[in-house]
């Protein structure tokens, strides 16, 4: 089949009306793509929710834990699939380093956890740890949307 | 002052809103983006197909509920395309906010 041949499109030159109309058309759009795709607090509770308990079965030695690790992914995949569209988490070098920071320090407090328990005998340890990671969680997704969700509802009012 | 370098291929309204929805996104799915943007499925086809053929946009076909579905994302090329589309529109509207 013969492909289609695009014509060259000429260079734009937009006035500066247009290209401030450009400019507002783009932030409308951003922020109803922002709008559509935000996960809602149910969800980063449930995440939290589930990250937290599988801190605490896994500091207890349960078989639960990988049935549950893949149950987690699979609700997200699936809600993703329903929802359409998904959020971009990381946008930047130094929004990947603070990923990885954060990353590092609720596995530290999950190894806390099983630590606590197996070597010292706490048996509260693992709820411990997965009650941080669970707050941690939370209030890391909420602090990251916090801008968004305020200049949405500001946009909305 | 150097001359602002606008982007022919992003530069149409439509490919821009589509550039601009897609930008805060990881990925979206095609109904999704028709209807967010109010165009019809062969329009946004033929759009998509535009930023694909530029490397702006990355298509991906899966299956759900045994059918199809398309997913539309920006790639590295694209966003780096649609920053500097958005500088240079902002400096077109500087430049006129300077001289009024």
């Amino acid at each position: 089949m013969e492909r289609e041949t695009l014509m060259p499109e000429p260079a734009p030159k937009p006035s500066p009306d247009e290209a401030r109309a450009a400019l507002a058309s783009i932030e409308q759009t951003a922020s109803d793509s922002c709008a559509r795709a935000i996960y809602p607090r149910w969800l980063a509770a449930g995440m939290a929710l589930w990250g937290g308990t599988l801190v605490t079965l896994g500091g207890m030695d349960s078989p639960w834990v990988v049935p549950l690790l893949f149950a987690g992914f699979i609700v997200y995949w699936l809600w993703r699939r329903a929802h359409g569209a998904a959020m971009r988490e990381i946008h930047s070098r130094g929004g990947l380093v603070r990923v990885a920071v954060a990353t590092l320090a609720l596995v530290a407090i999950a190894i806390g956890g099983i630590v606590g328990r197996a070597q010292y005998g706490l048996a509260w340890a693992p709820y411990g740890a997965g009650a941080v990671i669970a707050a941690g969680l939370f209030a890391i997704m909420e602090i990251c949307y916090a801008p968004l969700r305020a200049r949405l509802a500001s946009r909305r009012a | 002052m150097s001359r602002p370098q606008l982007d022919a291929r992003i530069h149409a309204p439509d490919r821009l809103r589509l550039c601009a929805f897609l930008a805060p996104l990881d990925e979206a799915e095609f109904q999704l983006i028709r209807d967010e943007l109010g165009v019809s499925d062969s329009v946004l086809s033929k759009h998509l197909s535009h930023l694909a053929d530029a490397g702006y946009v990355r298509l991906d076909k899966r299956a759900l509920n045994g059918r199809q579905r398309a997913w539309a994302s920006l790639t590295v090329k694209g966003r780096k395309a649609f920053a500097a589309h958005v500088a240079a529109l902002q400096q077109i509207a500087a430049r006129a906010n300077g001289k009024a």
